[in-house]
């Protein structure tokens, strides 16, 4: 994983910081599309935990997920402060529009690519493939996610389908 | 319209020609149709296309389709009758015609020039070995002001009585002579006949004629001479004068006065006498009736007259991009008056209410005429269909008789070019497997003549199509023994009846012992299922041993807007095709315990679907509830939900991707007030229960 | 008879009657053939008395001009038949008129 990063050639990225259970998560801001208020999510019948439902982003219908199930803990609380992150990822051969659940938006903050450390391979409760790398900003360990795995449709598909039957 | 476009017209109108020239051939040879009119619209068919394709230069298909026409004309003009053999060489030629359009859209296809040979010489059984002047090309005439004549004298024209005198006689009351050269030619001394003309006389003629009128004054030497009367330039002129009407080159021609009515005639018997690929422009010219400037003016005119013919077509063509997305303005604009409406009851003005109403009422007729312009008639696929069963019985020896009802309703068009192919393979397995031969069946104590039955009608929001064939019904013993064999299934497995029906579904199956040529190609049933499926569909088969299968594929009406019925349960919008609701009904307390899922309806048994517990929604059932009685085919069933809202027009969002497995839910729609609702799809909704339930009886 | 004749020192004459079309082409052509078959130099077609002329006969005159080779020679004698001069207007035909001298 280390090469990986040192193939990277921007040294510096941007992240959107998010709370989930009181852990500091990070994403790309290139997959992310924009943030709204948790509102009129509608709930689909027979779904996994995590799917919370749709919603109508201007006419689109919008899966929403609720990440911290995702992440094996417990369902988001649903606060004056919980957001929905709309992420665009590419799937099949699509941009597909999708919404994730998070307790609150931090800021934007830069990263140096070299600061990044791989991620701990136990520890975190989350599985290692969803995780980029951990960063340590100020004072607190940021865990930057795949966009793509954490999202990954057709896994989620494959669980949906699983349950549906 | 740029030549692509055009192009694409082209292919577009000659297919849709193609189609009803077969479906009309079909039905003169099933006897069902006034023969008359159908063998005219047989002739306009392959008139029209070659007319079209001349246009566009594509020779081979004028060549190829101009001696179709020609049988046909003597078909129409009853010098020949159209019985089972020449209907039969006509649809080979059909066949033809469409693989040579067909490769004008796919150009790495080469084109069959065999069977298209083969094709006109067997055409040409049906023509009359044609009386053909024999001309031998000569150089291009040059033009003047003048006609050129040039008159090469038969030998019996003295002793027929003519004379050339009277002719040029009668000329010079037409115009003025000019420039005569009288050019013998003499035979051998010996063989010199004082009685025999050997006369050839070219000469200049200054008239305001025609050429018609000019050769008029021939009519009577013509048939033993060759005569060639040229066009003066200013005929190009008076071809660019004349009206701009819809005719044929040659018409066109005769009309201008550049060519006479024989010429053209004959033109066109050499044209068929050489399987002559050449245009008709070229044979004119190389007969030296016409220079090649004058064909060049009149194509040009012909193709003026085609950009301006009037618009008196019956169908209009437009781009289905264009109405997929006047349709996605529909869907819009019916969410944003549901929107609206949401406001209108809030502001509680009549005059604003009457005014809405007005809108809405607009809009409904909006949505269903836009609707409406992506419906076709299911027949279109079915007489695609009637061909294959006339293709297929013959060759596999078997007397099959189709019956088709419900041709006329009406399914969203891109429904009906998917469901083409599956249809085609069902019916290619009744024809194969199905129906029995003509010995077996005679032998079961059946008619020999097996009947294979399709039909389309609606029923409850859907479209019904069955295919129902009188054969030997499906083998249970065979398929099991198949399915096992094919590990589809485990030896010890117990299944139903219908279940194993199911399995001819079930990906590499195929039960014919021997595998033909027909249904035996690798594309199972399995494709066949998943192509319904994909259209939210549905799929059933019964079969009575000896008696027949019956396939029943159930389909939606359309894929964008449905007349909904608005519910909720737990906060959830729900909406159900309108079409299917029978009635709301209180839910009485006294039937709320959980025990038992059905209740007395007016002395009747109707289940019903607590859809909270089904869709595992939060929160305990309200004090209140309803029932909403909703009927599908001969199914009847109760959907128990917290609120009824009434109805609405739901524009039918199709789900996610990660919703694909999901189902009883149809699609979304974005309500009035700005949430989502889930579109039920009823008849999947109440299988899924009923396997829930039936799941919890084995557990 | 469509036509008479008579041979006069050097050259012959054939003078034709009132009428030469198409009912005495043959008998014309025949009475023409044997006259030439003897022709010494020169021939003189004398047309001046046809009044019935048709494209047969003009045929027919044609070709006996074409019969006639060199050093033989032939012309047409047609006074003023105006019969004679408007077909031969309208076909635009050319008859020989005059001998051309020998020795030229």
């Amino acid at each position: 994983m280390d090469e990986q990063f040192n193939k990277d050639p921007l040294s510096h990225q941007h992240f959107l910081t998010f709370l989930l259970r009181d852990e500091c998560f990070g994403i790309s801001i290139s997959s992310v599309k924009e943030i709204i208020e948790y509102d009129n999510v509608t709930p689909i019948p027979l779904m996994p935990d995590f799917v919370k439902g749709v919603l109508n982003l201007r006419g689109d219908v919008v899966p929403v997920i609720d990440l911290s199930i995702r992440f094996n803990k417990s369902a988001t609380e649903i606060s004056k402060r919980t957001c929905i992150v709309i992420l665009e990822i590419l799937f099949e051969e699509q941009i597909v529009t999708i919404g994730a659940v998070v307790d609150s938006v931090s800021e934007v903050i830069e990263i140096n690519m070299d600061n990044i450390e791989p991620a701990p391979t136990f520890g975190a409760k989350i599985r290692a493939q969803f995780i980029l790398g951990v960063a340590n900003v100020g004072e607190q360990f940021v865990i930057l996610l795949r966009g793509e795995r954490v999202l990954s449709l057709d896994e989620m598909a494959a669980i949906i389908e699983k349950v549906a039957d | 319209m740029d030549m692509t476009q055009a192009r694409s017209l082209f292919i577009d109108e000659a297919n849709s020609l193609l189609a009803d020239m077969e479906r009309f051939l079909l039905e003169i040879e099933a006897g069902d149709a006034t023969s008359a009119q159908h063998i005219d619209a047989i002739f306009r068919a392959a008139h029209t296309i070659k007319g079209s394709a001349g246009l566009f230069g594509f020779d081979h298909i004028v060549a190829f389709t101009h001696n179709v026409e020609s049988v046909l004309d003597k078909v129409r003009s009853g010098q020949l009758e159209l019985d089972g053999e020449l209907i039969n060489l006509m649809l080979q030629c059909q066949d033809h015609t469409a693989s040579l359009i067909r490769q004008l859209e796919d150009e790495s296809s080469g084109i069959d020039l065999v069977t298209g040979t083969a094709l006109i010489k067997q055409l040409h059984l049906y023509l009359d070995p044609a009386p053909v002047v024999i001309v031998a090309p000569t150089a291009a005439l040059t033009h003047t002001e003048h006609w050129q004549l040039d008159v090469h004298y038969g030998e019996d024209v003295f002793r027929d009585g003519m004379d050339p005198l009277s002719q040029l006689h009668y000329l010079q009351s037409l115009g003025e002579l000019k420039q005569v050269r009288l050019v013998p030619h003499w035979p051998a001394p010996a063989a010199f006949d004082p009685e025999s003309c050997y006369l050839q006389l070219k000469f200049e003629l200054a008239s305001t004629a025609t050429k018609q009128q000019i050769a008029d004054v021939f009519e009577f030497v013509q048939d033993n001479s060759k005569v060639q009367i040229s066009p003066p330039n200013q005929i190009k002129a008076s071809l660019d004068a004349l009206p701009t009407v819809d005719e044929k080159l040659g018409t066109l021609l005769v009309n201008a006065g550049a060519v006479t009515e024989r010429e053209l005639q004959s033109a066109l018997s050499s044209q068929k006498e050489h399987d002559n690929n050449q245009a008709l422009g070229q044979v004119l010219v190389d007969q030296g009736a016409v220079s090649p400037e004058m064909v060049a003016v009149a194509l040009d005119k012909q193709k003026a007259t085609e950009h301006k013919r009037p618009a008196d077509f019956q169908f209009l063509k437009v781009e289905a991009r264009k109405l997929d997305e006047l349709i996605n303005l529909v869907g819009e604009l019916v969410t944003a008056g549901a929107g609206i409406d949401v406001l209108v009851q809030e502001i509680a003005n009549e005059k604003l209410k009457e005014s809405f109403s007005v809108l809405t009422g607009l809009l409904e007729q909006i949505r269903d005429g836009a609707l409406g312009l992506r419906m076709v008639q299911v027949g279109e696929s079915f007489s695609r269909l009637r061909r294959i069963v006339r293709d297929v019985s013959k060759e596999l020896g078997k007397d099959i008789e189709l019956t088709v009802e419900g041709a006329d309703t009406e399914l969203d068009k891109s429904m009906v070019e998917k469901l083409s192919d599956p249809l085609m393979h069902i019916v290619r397995n009744a024809l194969d497997h199905g129906i029995e031969s003509k010995e077996l069946r005679l032998y079961k104590g059946k008619p020999a003549q097996g009947q294979l039955k399709l039909s389309a009608c609606h029923e409850a929001g859907s479209v019904v199509i069955e295919i129902a064939d009188d054969g030997a019904g499906l083998n249970i013993e065979r398929i099991r023994a198949k399915a096992i064999e094919k590990n589809i299934i485990s030896a010890d497995q117990e299944l139903a009846e219908e279940d194993i029906y199911k399995l001819i579904f079930a990906p590499g199956f195929s039960t014919a012992a021997a595998v033909t040529n027909l249904s035996g190609r690798g594309v199972g049933m399995d494709v066949v299922k998943r192509n319904i499926e994909e259209l939210r569909g549905q799929i059933q088969i019964s079969s009575v041993p000896d008696q027949g299968t019956v396939f029943r594929i159930r389909l939606p009406l359309t894929l964008a807007i449905i007349d909904g019925f608005l519910v909720s349960v737990a906060g959830t919008h729900l909406v159900l095709p309108l079409n299917m609701v029978q009635e709301c009904i209180e839910f009485q307390m006294s039937q709320q315990d959980n025990e038992r899922n059905y209740l007395d309806l007016r002395g009747e048994v109707l289940p019903f679907i607590r859809l909270r517990q089904l869709f595992d929604l939060a929160g305990p059932p309200q004090s209140r509830e309803n029932i909403v009685v909703v009927q599908y085919g001969k199914h009847r069933a109760g959907l128990v939900v917290d609120h009824l809202h009434g109805e609405l027009q739901a524009v039918i969002k199709p789900l996610n991707t990660l919703f694909r497995s999901l189902r009883g839910i149809g699609g979304y729609t974005i309500l009035g007030s700005g949430n989502v609702g889930l579109i039920l799809d009823i008849p999947q909704l109440v299988q899924f229960a009923t396997n829930l339930e039936n799941q919890s009886f084995v557990h | 008879m469509p036509l008479s004749m008579t041979q006069k020192a050097d050259f012959v004459i054939a003078e034709f009657d009132t009428e030469l079309t198409i009912f005495n082409v043959r008998e014309a052509h025949d009475l023409l053939q044997a006259g030439l078959a003897k022709l010494p130099s020169r021939l003189i077609l004398d047309v001046t008395a046809l009044q019935d002329l048709d494209s047969a006969g003009l045929q027919l005159l044609l070709w006996t001009l074409e019969q006639v080779h060199s050093p033989a020679q032939a012309v047409i004698s047609a006074g003023d038949n105006p019969q004679f001069r408007r077909l031969s207007e309208l076909y635009a035909v050319q008859w020989p008129t005059q001998f051309t001298s020998q020795d030229d």
